[in-house]
């Protein structure tokens, strides 16, 4: 088992109860658990396991340096694990070695939906952190509660925004402005097992671009080779979000909440249809293996293992997934490629992740505002970037980033990391890729990924699909 | 007139009181006033913004297909853990009451459950019984030839949410039986033994009888475990699924409350949740008053 496992990704009722049980499953269990998580955000994201006693100490066992008397202190709440979580204090004890007068605090909240839960929490009794970090799918909520400063106004002239990935920005902006910082943003992503595809007489050099040719290539790794089922990832929403986006088709009406509130889950359009039936299929026919509800690392180990050619994840599992590859029992050679596109065509992928959002509340002086500002400038910029996309796999937001790991070698060492840039020049920005301004953290995801759990077991796609639109739209409208 | 008189005033038994009612009123009767008057309140984000809808949001709830069908598995699974945990703990209780050897050795070992908190409990479960990687999947499947996998089937998933429960329960009830089987006086054990009274016998018809008030006390306990319990369970194996099937009234209010950040929605479900608690204990009370044998 690893030790890397985020799979969940909900509040709990108590943060110390949820990492006692993360510390007594220490197996790692939890990853192949059949828990639900936010299945809207990539999984690395919600890392959450072993990090800690509970009362905000930082356990990611980088230290991140102590606040001078004077120093303005910025409290920034996060939610990653040990592992991702060292990578960010890392960080921001670079920061705080070169900054003057300004410390970073980090405190783990254990997972996006405990952490939004904790901020909303401190928000009410009037001692917010400076920095926190919300899914994008908590952004109507976050807006909801009027709270936050945009960054937009925070950062001012300080900042370029053309200086950053359009594509990020893009996806974040809502109503043309920006209300948040992006910081941990991947976008899904196909793994696949090249030895086997040679194996099995397929090109690891063409892998399959449409739902049609997975199909195919699942049939043929399953004749060909050990493979149980041809392919493999886990019950989560955000793969077909990706799809529909590809297919240029929207989730929900009115544009993704993006011109009204969303009251109606779009499950009738062709789109919805060819995804459901197709994934059923596979299903049924053994071609696919459903590995777990929520994010973990049960696809990944599906693919190590050798039971399953192909597996889906998001391009911050990259690194996660290589290593997986070298440790197999029989190591192989790791091909990533952009996710398939349900026809066709391949119009834009979306992303996913995080953003940092400034409670209006903890920002008290001037002094703190330029602390802030000191800070987001920082952290965005094209070495720190470079850096989190190094060790974490989370695009650089920064367009220089890029340049500057091309420059050192790092994509000719790491050849599959390529792979999300490719789909990212790939993909058109659109009103189909931004960011859906829908609270998909709660009702409306569970239900989500409770029609898939209906199809599994056996219940009739036309009846399902029906049901489950006027389940997810009452759910929305509630 | 009372002989005696411990204060010289009502006032001074009120200030000495003041303390406690303090406390209650703090704690537990302000906390329920607001909880119900919450749910007059369509709320967001904490009881941030609200809009007064009266009685219209206890109707919806009500109304709320998804919370009809968790209070059906509530009450499947109140009734399953209350008379599963009593008659498994009362056989379990009465071997060990009578049996010669290695008392204290069973005693642990059916108590050691209750003395895991509920979520180390129910995480151990989870690894012993995930169907890809537990331990004890294989041998289920095998023995009964059926597909052990519960994030599918309801049905299993509720019977493992069930059990596990009754499983780490079990101790609770348990330490009480003993303490009541060791209160009967031995001279009884002796006579029925001359008596020549079958062991099954001695235990339906002497024992229940006269720890009947135990009993009681334990069904009453059971059954607001079986409100209120399962949580841990529910949360850290089933999350309620797969498609509700395991999806308690108390873990619902808990994802009203805090993952859909819906207090109002919550209010009116923690309201129902204790007037049903109410009335069973009343009832229970009331009902089996009769028939309780408090000896002397």
């Amino acid at each position: 088992m690893t030790s890397r496992n985020p799979l969940r990704d909900r509040p709990g009722t108590s943060v110390s109860r949820r990492r006692f049980v993360e510390a007594a499953g220490a197996a790692g269990i939890a990853g192949l658990a059949g828990c639900t998580g936010n299945s809207d955000q990539p999984a690395e994201a919600s890392s959450g396991n072993g990090n800690g006693n509970g009362n905000g100490e930082n356990e990611s066992g980088v230290d991140v340096g102590e606040a001078d008397e004077d120093d303005i202190v910025l409290e920034f709440w996060h939610i990653f694990g040990s592992e991702l979580g060292s990578h960010l204090d890392h960080l921001v004890a670079e920061y705080n070695d070169r900054a003057d007068g300004i410390h970073v605090e980090t405190t783990s909240q254990g997972g996006y939906g405990e952490n939004f839960e904790a901020t909303m929490s401190a928000i009410n009794a009037g001692n917010a952190p400076h920095i926190s970090l919300f899914a994008s799918g908590d952004t109507s909520a976050a807006l909801d509660a009027d709270a936050f400063i945009p960054v937009e106004d925070l950062l001012g002239d300080n900042v370029n925004w053309s200086d950053y990935m359009e594509v990020v920005v893009d996806y974040f902006a809502v109503d043309g402005t920006w209300h948040s910082m992006p910081i941990n943003n991947s976008t899904a992503i196909m793994s696949y097992n090249r030895d086997m595809f040679e194996e099995a007489g397929l090109d690891p050099d063409e892998p399959p671009e449409t739902m049609a040719e997975v199909r195919q290539v699942s049939e043929t790794l399953v004749e060909e080779t050990q493979a149980e089922e041809g392919c493999a990832w886990a019950n989560v929403t955000w793969f077909i979000n990706q799809w529909s986006a590809i297919d240029q088709e929207f989730v929900f009406n009115n544009a993704n909440g993006r011109e009204g509130d969303s009251t109606e889950i779009l499950l009738e359009t062709e789109t919805a249809r060819r995804i459901y039936s197709w994934w059923k299929e596979m299903y049924d026919d053994e071609l696919y293996m459903a590995t777990q509800q929520g994010w973990g690392d049960a696809s990944g180990a599906a693919l190590q293992s050798g039971r399953v050619g192909i597996n889906l994840g998001s391009t911050a599992g990259l690194g996660r997934n290589a290593e997986l590859a070298e440790e197999a029992s029989e190591p192989f050679e790791l091909g990533a490629a952009p996710l398939f596109s349900p026809h066709d065509d391949f119009h834009g992928g979306q992303i996913g992740g995080g953003s940092l959002w400034v409670p209006e509340q903890a920002v008290e002086s001037p002094d703190q505002e330029e602390a802030l500002i000191d800070f987001f400038l920082w952290i965005t910029g094209p070495e720190p970037q470079a850096e989190w996309h190094k060790r974490t796999g989370y695009f650089p937001l920064h367009r220089e980033s890029r340049d500057m790991l091309e420059s050192d070698g790092f994509f000719e060492e790491n050849p599959a990391w390529t792979a999300g840039f490719d789909q990212l020049e790939k993909s058109e920005s659109s009103e189909y890729t931004r960011m859906h301004m829908v609270a998909t953290t709660g009702e409306v995801g569970d239900e989500r990924m409770d029609l898939w759990t209906a199809l599994r077991q056996g219940e009739d796609l036309d009846e399902m699909l029906s049901e489950y639109k006027q389940r997810i739209g009452d759910a929305l409208q509630r | 007139m009372s002989s005696r008189k411990a204060y010289d005033s009502t006032w001074q038994a009120a200030l000495l009181l003041l303390p406690t009612i303090a406390i209650f009123v703090i704690f537990l009767y302000w906390p329920a006033l607001r909880t119900i008057w919450l749910g007059f309140y369509e709320t967001q984000f904490f009881g941030q913004q609200g809009t007064f809808v009266g009685l219209q949001q206890y109707w919806e709830i009500l109304m709320w297909e998804k919370y009809q069908n968790s209070v059906i598995v509530t009450l499947k699974f109140a009734v399953v853990s209350v008379f599963g945990t009593l008659i498994v703990s009362i056989l379990l209780a009465y071997w060990i009451y009578t049996v010669e050897r290695g008392k204290t050795a069973y005693m642990i070992a059916v108590i050691w459950p209750y003395a895991m908190p509920g979520a180390v409990a129910a995480t151990v479960l989870l690894i012993l019984l995930h169907p890809e990687i537990g331990m004890i999947s294989a041998p289920i499947e095998s023995l009964t030839g059926m597909e052990w996998d519960w994030r599918v089937h309801g049905t299993q998933a509720f019977w493992l949410v069930a059990l596990g429960t009754i499983w780490f329960t079990l101790g609770y009830d348990i330490i009480f039986l003993l303490a009541a089987f060791h209160g009967i006086p031995e001279s009884l054990n002796e006579t029925t033994r001359l008596d020549g009274v079958p062991q099954w016998r001695m235990l339906v018809s002497v024992y229940l009888p006269l720890i009947s008030p135990t009993l009681l006390f334990l069904l009453v306990i059971n059954t607001l475990g079986g409100f209120f319990g399962g949580f841990a369970m529910v949360d850290l194996v089933t999350n309620g699924g797969p498609r509700g099937a395991t999806n308690l009234m108390i873990y619902q209010l808990y994802e009203s409350g805090f993952r859909n950040f819906n207090i109002g929605e919550a209010a009116v479900q923690s309201v129902y949740l204790f007037a049903i608690a109410v009335v069973l204990a009343v009832a229970q009370i009331v009902f089996s008053d009769k028939r309780i044998h408090y000896g002397g």
